[in-house]
């Protein structure tokens, strides 16, 4: 009988060796802190601010676009899905939603600011204007030029 | 312009991304144009790498202008 419980004993913990080992890594998803969303920017990552229309205009990190978090499913889907993306909220909740969603529509490169902007140590921009209409300026990492004209 | 913007896509596409719509017949400019607010060509419209309007001018522009709206957003 006591052999019998060494043996499941054992067995339970190599299966707790095994699942922690092969657990999936979360589909691409990296929590990180302030200095990985600097580092992220450097690197091309879009900052994407799922907080309301007027906390964003509050306050938001610089060069961060708006898309609020119940918008995400319908704004995002026409996205690069291989694109580097930072995700955060206040406080990491409606972050998590929205990057749940990203998962489900397919990215493969988000990282969550999951301690929201409150831990953000950077400068804030103000204001709606300064960044781009939300899902309009897609860039594939490069700068972009764009001109409008006409044949007449 | 198109000379213009034409010799500054050779020196600066390696670079910058150059999209060009023609806004009578591009469905996909003129959603691009809505969105952007523009009413009138042409209009230059410089876009930073992080998706952000740097700077958007309408009408005929010097190829010095042009050429300071690019570096910017280099």
């Amino acid at each position: 009988m006591k052999k019998a419980i060494v043996w499941v004993a054992i067995v339970a913990v190599i299966a707790v060796v095994i699942g922690l080992v092969i657990k999936p890594s979360g589909g691409g998803v990296k929590n990180i802190d302030a200095a990985g969303v600097t580092a992220a920017k450097a690197n091309g990552a879009q900052i994407v601010d799922v907080r309301s229309a007027g906390e964003f205009e509050m306050g938001h990190i610089p060069g961060a676009i708006n898309v609020p978090v119940d918008e995400v499913q319908a704004t995002a889907a026409s996205w690069d899905k291989d694109a580097s993306y930072v995700v955060y909220c206040a406080t990491g909740s409606r972050s998590a939603a929205a990057v749940a969603t990203m998962q489900s529509l397919g990215f493969k490169n988000i990282d969550h600011f999951n301690q929201g902007i409150q831990a953000w140590t950077g400068e804030l921009e103000k204001g709606a204007a300064s960044a781009a209409p939300a899902g309009a300026i897609q860039t594939s990492g490069k700068p972009v030029f764009i001109e409008f004209y006409t044949n007449s | 312009m198109k000379p213009l913007v034409e010799g500054l896509e050779k020196e600066y596409g390696d670079t910058v991304e150059f999209r060009l719509y023609n806004v009578e017949e591009d469905k996909a400019g003129i959603a691009v144009a809505d969105q952007l607010g523009v009413q009138y060509v042409p209009t230059f419209v410089f876009v930073t790498k992080d998706g952000v309007v740097s700077s958007k001018i309408v009408g005929e522009q010097t190829e010095a202008t042009m050429r300071a709206s690019l570096d910017a957003i280099k």
